[in-house]
Order: C-alpha cells, then structure tokens, then sequence
C-alpha cells in the first residue's frame, strides 16, 4: 500500500507538531502531546485493500493520493469510535491551535489558542443509538432499529465495508500493491452504492479536520486550495485602535484576489461544467 | 446532562417546550417580566458558562465541517428519529421514510445553525387573504391577525435584542423602521459586490442582508471574523446571536429560568375536558418518563414537532379542525453560476447581500409573488468535493484522476455563485402534518407524517423568475448558468403554518395573543402561527412574534406593557 502514515506520524499530527507546514500564515500552538492510541478493526490486508480503493478516488500524482493523506486511518478511527478507548466521533471547539488571535490592531499576534479539536465532545442517547445503528446495524444493536420489521434491517458500515474489502480481495488479492490501472479496475467493479460509499469516506476523510485521522499535515486541504481552519484571527479583524474593520491582504474578503490564478480553469474542466450547463437546461453566455 | 440556569427553581409559571428562535424568545419576555420558566429541550448543550454572569459563553462547534456538516453533530437522525412522507393520501401511506425537513435538535435549536438572516417580512405579508383568498383554488391564503404596524416595535425590540446588523433603508421595499439597526453591515463579499454590480445595471436593488452577526463588537460578543463556515455552523466565537448567547443566555441571567437539555416531551397531560394542560410528560436523558407542571405551556419545537406532540397527546384543541393543516415552507429555486474568475465565496457570512425585487405583489402579473434573493457562494471542501463527484457520476465521466482535477480546479467552489429566491409558499388545508400509522421513533413513539404538493401557485413564480435569475448571474460576469431542479421534498428548513392563528375559532387553532382558541393556557411561539409563509427568510418574525406572545403570558391584554420595562 502506497504511503500509509504511520502511527507515529498519526500522533505528530495530532499534538499539532505538523500545522506550521499546512497553514504558511500561522505558528501552531505547542500543546502536549497527547499519548493516544486508538484500537483498530480492520485486518493489514483489509487496510491495503481500502487504501487501494480509496486511492482510485483521490489518486496520488504530484499531490498525495488519498491514502497518503490517511483516509485508511480515518476510515479506521471511524468503524471504532464506539469501542473502547476509540476515537471521539465529535473534536470539540472552538479552536484548533493552528491559527491565533488577532492583536488589538487585527493583525495577527503571535498568542495562539490551545487545540480544543483534541477534547472530543460526548454523544447523547439519541445520538448514541444512531451512531449505534449505523456503525454496528441492526444485530449489533441492542433492541435493533425502531422501523426493522417494517422496513427491513439495517446493515452496519462495518459489515458493509468488511464485506465490501472481502469481495475485492477475492477478485484482487494483491490489490494493495496494484498500480493505478488495477486500483481503478478494483474500483469499477464495485457496485454503485458501494463506490459512491467510499468516495463520501474519501472525501471525508481527505478534508477533515487533522484531528480525524485523515488530511495529514492539512495536504488536503492544500489540495483543494483551502485555507482551512482560521479562527480565531479568520478572514476579517476588528482594530480597536481605529474601531474600523480591515482585512488580510493575502486572503481578501471583498477585493479580488491578487496575483496569478495558481490553477486557472483548463478546456478539461471547462467541458465539464459546460455539459452540467446543458444537461440542466442552463446555458453559456456569451 | 447538566441543567442550564437556576437549579433552585422548583416550581414554575410556564413551561416552554424548545428552546429554539420561538421559544427561547418567549422565554425570555417571560423571565423579563418575572415569570418563573422551564425550559425542555430534546437535544443537547453545545456550550459551556451560558448562565455565568461573570464571563461570556464558551461555544463547543468550531470551524468543523466534518462535524457540523457530515456527522450530523446538531441534526436529527433518519435512523432513529425519522418523519416519513407522501405527496397525497393517493399515494399511499407514505412514499419514503427518512430525513424529511429536520430541524437541529439542540440548545438554541435552528437558531444555531442557521447564519441569521434577519429580514423583516413586508407590510402586504400580512394580509394575503384579503388579496388572494378565492382566487387560486385549492389554497387557503388568510390574512395574519397582526399587522406590520403591530408587528414593528416587536420587531425593532428582536433587533436590538439579538444584535442585527445591515442598513436600513438599503431594501427599498421594506417597510417603515422605528429606528436605525443596531449595527452597521459587516464586510461584503466580492462575489456580493460583483453580484451588485450587474444587478444594478440591470435596473435592481441589491443591500446589505440582515443578519444577527456582529459586525462590530456588540452586547459583550466579538465581531464577526468571517470564517465561511457559517449557515449550516454553530459560531465557535459567539459573533452570531443564536439564542443561547442572546435569548436564552439573558432568560438565564435574570435567575427566572431553568433549562433541561437532552429531555424529549412526549406528551401532554390535560383535565377532564381537555380545556388545560395540566402536566408535560418527558423522558429525561437516561429514557426515563418524568413529568413537569406549570400554569401556562408552550409550543416551540417546530411546526411539525409541535404538532405532533398534541397529536401524540391525543389531538385535542381542534374544533376548527385545522391541526396540523396549512404546512409551508418556503419554495426555493437556486441557481448556479460558474466563474472563470476566483470568487473566494467561502470567506464571509455565507451571505452578505441580497434583494427583494423579485418578491413581487399580489395580483400583478408583472411581478407574481417570489421571495428575496439571498447571493451566496460556495461551502467547504467536503461538501464540494462530494458534490463534485456527483457531478462527475451524473455526466458519466467519474474517475479518479478527473475528479482529483476537478477538486484542485476549485471549479465548483471557488469559482461559484448561488442565487437562492425564497419563494412564497402557497398555504394549502391538504398540506398536513400527522402521524405515520406504522413508523416509529427510538423510543416507540409514532413519527410526523408529511403530506405535502406544491401548488401551480409557486411553481408559475418559479419559472416566471428562472430566466431573470439567469439574467443576473449573466450579468454579474458568470460564463456558464443554470437552475437547479426543483426539490422533490422541500428541502428548505423554513417551517410554517400547522398551528394558524386567526380571530376565528373556526378556521385557525390559535387566536391572536398565540393562544390555543380551546384551550386555556397553551400556547404556540414558533412559525406554527404563520397564516402564510410570506417571501422572506422567517427568523426574526418567529422571534418577534414569540416576544410578543410572551408578553402577552406575562400581560394579558397590554403585551405592549412588556417594551417599556
């Protein structure tokens, strides 16, 4: 399997060592570290598997692929975050560490907040059941859910994903080492409602929050040319010395933005968008 | 579960069912006026230190997409708490079970996750039925037992409360103001300034939007730093005046309130004839039954909720036979349009302008009745990544390599513009809310049924304002344009009607004051009183109504008395 970051570099993340490379306009706050392991429910082989199909969504080229980015970890964190010691389903808030309060003149100060994402917030009873329900089914679930016998059970993401792993591997044992030309026919062989599953996890993954698992060193968010999180200084401060808003200059809010287009649409996706136009009886003006 | 407020209280005079934009409002002019208030709320507290009065809120979202948005932190569960829907008892009954208009289910409720804009509803809102009544068959536009004129210190007073900024004056078609907005606008988008700049030459309106967002530091809360996650958010930084850090936080602060998180009212206890509340039976966090008593009860969970909780209670309070009838949202067309230019439309408010030109007036074929237009961007990289890949699905073209190019483009979410009209709804006694004979929820209990159709009514708005809506997006310098298809089940979380109030005990559940027409002390405090669904987004008029249902509680018959405390 290509890249799966390590534990180790899992945990660099998580104390927030890592933010200064994802966010150039910030320092990160230098919390402890905390020493977290979270318990795992698929096989290595399931997670090569998953980290080849996974990575036939969000391919690597120049840019991390998925798996890269650690969307088998956050996949994985995912499937135990009931179980013991697993992996808060909720970070908290309101901040992350990764970008700091503005000074009395909105300028950025050097004073960052502590990583409150680490602190995962708790599920209510409602929430309890349905994340229940939805990771473990219906036999998972004491008392199984409220509508099964009208409209059937429901199966568990994990059943699901075991099944879906177990499948590809029959057909591929040595998916995990295939090369792109395999992982997408891996892919191409799924079912439809199985391959729009892992491109939500995918997406999931690769543009969450660090804290999930996935989006290592904020590589995903680079990807899509987002910022990512940027409170408490975010993209408009208050200088009380002028009781008059401002705004930063490399991430404006009402002005254009400055300098080249780093990524200027190509005829690719020029064509995309002009057949989305036409399919929804939308048009191109000229 | 830790409860919120005066844990001493022991007794009450009221007991307020949600703690969302209408009950939290409620509540806070009943605990104004000295009134002793519990509040029950189904879902859980987001926040830390609302009821410190030694510190400001301590808010537990964050800029959290995963979170907020695809975890579902504040949102109701179709696995354990769904509704189930038809369009017409022809269909059966019902055509799917799942998510069918949530609302969140949380401290503050809707209020929270919405970004809070805050318009006033127009002077001729308030009376459609005497324009439109007869004239569309199969509707039931009534006219509101209110008018903007008794409506408008209500309003200035929510305004005040929650900290709204804009411009006044700035929507030509607004109605009169007894004074200025609290705050001015905050900063605008580029892509609403854009935006601005063809509507203009095309002969509209644009202004800043209303909004209950400081822009400036404002009643101990800081400005608005324009992160970008916002409708859809709760605001980790407390700038948004959702009611745990306005309403609710100053309910708390006058030692009169007492707040019970996670604790789901399931049914209302009465006397012989079914004349008065007597009691709410609850079940608490751990799924106990527990009951609470107080002389005067309100519904806030909702429209529907609140709906089916009297329909759960046995369906009482319904001479006029209107329950759960006259359900609206607000009929929403989108339209999208693509950029070649970097728009940057996540950094803001999600909406900073709009305009109401195409709200329309009654009877005038030149300008049929839509809603204001709310300018709006893109959201984070999630959720335009999932729908990018949808997209590619949809156009047969999914693969890995093109969608990561589609992604890294920014097509879909930098290079964006959304036009979203808010559109009247046509009130219909055949859009209804009732329990689903088979459905259940987690804890047994029968689930809101919704039997919904959109009539010609908005639908001929609709596709008299898509081609306009093209028109602006071209103007505004998109390349490409087209509309979304219409929602198949409104997937707007504006919630009106099912509790109508009127001056007829005949034709409404709810007379003037909010008040149950049969039933002595309970009353209604969200949109379930809304006649009709107007044009505009209906927080601040939920608000504005539900203080002033509150004060008419804490006053009988001089509500009015509650402004000059």
């Amino acid at each position: 399997m290509p890249s799966t970051p390590s534990r180790r570099e899992v945990l660099a993340w998580v104390s927030g060592a890592a933010a200064a490379s994802a966010l150039p306009a910030c320092a990160p706050s230098s919390a402890p570290v905390p020493p977290v392991v979270f318990p795992r429910f698929l096989t290595d082989a399931e997670r090569g598997a998953l980290g080849a199909l996974v990575d036939a969504v969000l391919p690597p080229d120049d840019l991390p692929g998925a798996s890269a980015l650690g969307v088998v970890e956050f996949i994985d964190r995912l499937l135990t975050a009931l179980e013991p010691d697993g992996a808060p389903l909720f970070a908290g808030g309101p901040y992350s560490g990764r970008a700091p309060y503005p000074a009395p003149d909105g300028s950025p100060s050097r004073v960052f907040p502590a990583n409150d994402f680490l602190q995962g917030l708790g599920l209510d009873r409602v929430q309890a059941k349905a994340w229940r329900l939805y990771l473990y089914g219906s036999d998972g679930t004491p008392g199984g859910g409220p509508n099964d016998a009208l409209l059937g059970k429901t199966v568990g993401l994990r059943d699901r994903l075991r099944g879906l792993l177990g499948a590809a591997l029959q057909k591929a044992p040595a998916l995990a080492t295939a090369d792109d030309a395999g992982r997408a026919a891996a892919f191409k062989a799924l079912s439809q409602e199985d391959r729009q599953l892992l491109i939500e996890l995918t997406c999931d993954g690769a543009f969450s929050a660090p804290e999930y698992g996935g989006n290592l060193r904020g590589a995903g968010w680079a990807l899509a040319g987002y910022e990512g999180d940027t409170l408490p200084l975010g993209f408009t401060q208050y200088d009380a010395v002028k009781g008059a808003l401002t705004e930063r200059a490399e991430f404006p809010m009402s002005k254009p933005e400055s300098g080249a287009d780093p990524r200027p649409l190509d005829s690719e996706t020029r064509a995309v968008i002009a057949q989305l136009a036409m399919l929804a009886g939308g048009q191109e003006f000229k | 579960m830790t409860p919120v407020g005066n844990t001493a209280l022991t007794t009450f005079d009221a007991i307020v069912i949600g703690s969302g934009a209408g009950g939290s409002s409620a509540a806070y002019l009943l605990t104004k006026a000295g009134k002793k208030v519990l509040i029950l709320e189904a879902g859980p507290n987001r926040f830390d230190f609302l009821d410190a009065p030694e510190r400001q809120p301590v808010s537990r979202f964050g800029q959290d997409e995963l979170k907020c948005e695809h975890r579902g932190f504040i949102a109701s569960n179709e696995l354990v708490d769904p509704r189930s829907f038809r369009n017409s008892p022809a269909d059966g009954e019902r055509l799917l079970v799942g998510s069918v208009n949530p609302l969140p289910r949380t401290v503050g409720g809707g209020a929270v996750h919405a970004d809070l804009k805050m318009p006033r509803f127009m002077p001729q809102d308030f009376h459609l039925g005497t324009d439109l009544a007869g004239r569309f068959p199969g509707t039931s536009f009534a006219d509101w037992p209110v008018d903007y004129d008794a409506l408008e210190p209500w309003y200035t007073h929510a305004e005040k409360v929650l900290g709204v900024s804009g411009l006044a004056g700035a929507d030509p078609f607004e109605g009169r103001r007894s004074g200025p907005l609290p705050m001015p606008p905050g900063s605008p988008m580029y892509l609403a300034l854009k935006a601005s700049d063809g509507l203009r030459r095309l002969g509209y309106h644009p202004f800043p939007y209303p909004m209950a967002i400081n822009s400036l530091p404002y009643d101990g809360r800081p400005h608005c730093a324009d992160c970008g996650l916002c409708s859809g958010y709760g605001c980790p930084t407390n700038a948004k005046g959702s009611p745990p850090v306005t309403t609710l936080r100053k309910a708390f602060l006058t030692g009169n309130c007492l707040l019970y998180p996670e604790t789901r009212a399931v049914k209302l206890l009465t006397n012989g004839t079914r004349t008065e509340v007597t009691g709410v039976e609850c079940l608490d966090p751990e799924g106990k039954t527990v009951t609470y008593r107080a002389d005067m009860v309100v519904l806030a969970a909702s429209p529907i909720e609140d709906t089916r909780l009297v329909l759960l209670s046995g369906g009482f309070g319904n001479g006029s036979g209107m329950l759960g009838r006259n359900l609206t949202f607000h009929f929403q067309t989108v339209a999208i349009g693509a950029f070649e230019e970097r728009l940057h439309g996540h950094r803001g408010k999600t909406v900073s302008h709009g305009f109401s030109d195409f709200r329309g007036r009654p009877n005038d074929p030149d300008h049929p009745l839509g809603g204001i237009v709310e300018i709006s961007g893109s959201s984070g990289p999630i959720t335009v990544s999932k729908y990018s890949a949808e997209i590619l699905t949809l156009l047969q073209q999914f693969d890995g390599p093109r969608f990561k190019h589609v992604v890294r483009s920014g097509a879909f979410r930098e290079r964006s513009m959304l036009l979203a009209m808010q559109a009247e709804d046509a009130p219909q006694p055949t859009n209804v809310v009732d329990l689903d004979p088979a459905v259940k929820d987690l804890d047994g209990l029968p689930v809101a049924r919704v039997t919904y159709r959109n009539h010609a009514f908005e639908l001929s708005a609709r596709e008299f304002y898509k081609p306009k809506l093209l028109e602006v997006l071209k103007a505004a310098g998109a390349r490409w344009g087209l509309v979304l298809p219409a929602d198949e089940i409104s997937g707007s979380a504006h919630v009106h009607g099912t509790l109508r109030f009127g001056t007829d005990p005949k034709t409404s559940v709810c007379n003037p004051e909010g008040r149950f027409h049969e039933v002595g002390n309970l009353w209604n405090a969200d949109g379930g009183l809304f006649p009709t669904s107007s044009g505009f987004n209906p927080t601040m008029t939920i608000m504005a109504l539900a203080m002033r249902v509150g004060a008419a509680m804490a006053f009988p018959g001089n509500p009015e008395k509650a402004l000059s405390q």
